[in-house]
């Protein structure tokens, strides 16, 4: 039995380029990492560990964000690269098809939903929740084989007969900012099926390979810190913050309840809460505001050439570092690859 | 003998370092002894520390003149800039201004503080000080 996967992105799949205004209804929520690892990359392991290896991931790129498009939409890129999409895996043999808009998150079993739609005998089955459609359909590849048209068309022509399964598990739809980081929460309380990328240090604090934590910061768990990010001295981290991949937090910075996404950096003393960080943006969660930040002595992107040699010296397990700078004095300790400081409390 | 003035400073919609090299230089020359100045930030959304930096250098000038200092009305946006780099600790401990006429300093009349005000925004540029 041959299942094939699409994704299907919201909005760009550039993450900085996608950035919206405030009244875009959609945030590029796939390609942002949550505790080491995109939306997008759980979702291809989850559909591995179910038997569905043969999979696509199109971006809508500002498109319409509907799970496909429907009979009315103009002509574009995404479309075409949808029928494109389409057409290779029906090419290829695949009798179901799975459609998956990655916006919402949901922690789905894909071996009950094709159960369901073979005992339905339904061409097309359709996920929900108690609040309505969640993005993710099962189609049989003979609806899409069969019928005139485009294969648009012709799935359009299954929705009125379409089944529903119904779904009680964990799901977000990530329609807000605040869905994110409550995602984010989420995962760190154990609360959904998202493991952080890393190990666990402490109950509830992990930390990903190669991150470096300055002895005197003070962390208070939950919380996650990325691969390769660094944490100067007398930081905070305090309460669910999530700090991802390649950041650098500069002296004496606070931050609670946050998340900062891959390739930050923060100044020094700095105070963050109830955000989402990206390089150059701050979305303040309480106050729903997105603030563009110029100043990279305030909010920056980490300086490139730093990540690159820290992956580097990752990879040869060397602990030296080529540019001097504050983290010279390092290397005269030999210091373990994920150092946290002892000052931990959970 | 002259009474005090009250000046509202009015920041405009991005307040960096060229708009607050402009404004620390009229406030050289409009600042008198013992005036009263009022920053208000409600249009503000984007600050910078050189913005920051200037509104502290001003809040400092306006201290060394013997003047007295309130806050207006503070956006989301820069309270949470402020909030940001720590500088909400100090503006907070600035009392805050309220629209009542009873505020201006005695002396001086409703028309002579509208028109100060203008002195200042014509100087600055009108944009650049009320959005």
């Amino acid at each position: 039995m041959k299942i094939h996967a699409i994704l299907t992105l919201t909005g760009s799949s550039q993450p900085e380029d996608a950035l919206p205004a405030s009244d875009h209804p959609d945030h590029p929520y796939g390609t942002w990492e949550i505790l080491g690892k995109s939306l997008v990359e759980r979702t291809l392991e989850h559909l591995k560990l179910a038997g569905i290896s043969n999979s696509s991931t199109i971006s809508e790129n500002g498109s319409h964000s509907y799970l496909f498009p429907s009979r009315a939409a103009s002509t574009s890129n995404f479309v075409s690269t949808w029928e494109h999409t389409i057409s290779k895996h029906l090419n290829e043999g695949a009798e179901f098809l799975l459609l998956i808009r990655i916006g919402p998150y949901v922690e789905l079993d894909f071996e009950n939903l094709l159960l369901f739609h073979r005992e339905t005998a339904g061409t097309l089955t359709q996920v929900y929740d108690q609040s309505g459609a969640l993005d993710i359909a099962l189609v049989s590849a003979t609806a899409l084989r069969n019928g005139t048209g485009t294969f648009r068309n012709r799935l359009s022509a299954a929705v009125p007969k379409h089944r529903r399964y119904m779904f009680s598990g964990y799901a977000s739809r990530l329609k807000q900012l605040g869905d994110f980081r409550r995602l984010t929460q989420d995962a760190l309380l154990g609360r959904n099926g998202i493991k952080p990328f890393g190990r666990q240090v402490s109950p509830g604090i992990w930390v990903a390979p190669d991150c470096r934590v300055d002895s005197s910061v003070n962390v208070v768990g939950p919380l996650y810190i990325g691969a390769r990010s660094r944490i100067g001295a007398f930081c905070k981290i305090n309460n669910a913050t999530a700090i991802e991949r390649d950041c650098e937090v500069d002296c004496g910075t606070y931050v609670e309840n946050s998340s900062i996404l891959a390739e930050t950096s923060l100044g020094m003393g700095l105070q963050i809460t109830n955000s989402i960080v990206l390089p150059g943006k701050l979305f303040r969660i309480d106050r729903n505001i997105e603030i563009d930040i110029k100043d990279r002595a305030l909010i920056g992107r980490t300086f490139r050439f730093n990540a690159l040699t820290n992956r580097f010296n990752a990879l040869t397990n060397k602990r030296k570092t080529i540019l001097p700078g504050r983290w010279l004095w390092r290397k005269k300790n030999s210091q373990p690859t994920a150092h946290v400081s002892a000052s931990i409390h959970c | 003998m002259q009474s005090p003035s009250t000046l509202i400073i009015k920041l405009p919609l991005r307040f960096g370092a060229k708009e607050a090299n402009t404004l620390r230089q009229e406030l050289k020359q409009q600042l008198s002894d013992g005036a009263s100045v009022v920053f208000d930030l409600s249009q503000v959304q984007q600050l910078d520390i050189a913005g920051i930096e200037a509104i502290r250098k001003c809040m400092a000038q306006v201290a060394r003149q013997d003047g007295s200092i309130q806050l207006g009305k503070i956006s989301p946006e820069a309270q949470t800039i402020l909030e940001l780099t720590r500088m909400d600790r100090i503006f907070n401990m600035f009392p805050r201004f309220s629209d009542d006429t009873t505020t201006y300093e005695a002396g001086s009349s409703r028309e002579a503080v509208e028109e100060e005000i203008a002195g200042v925004q014509s100087a600055i540029g009108t944009q650049a000080l009320v959005a």
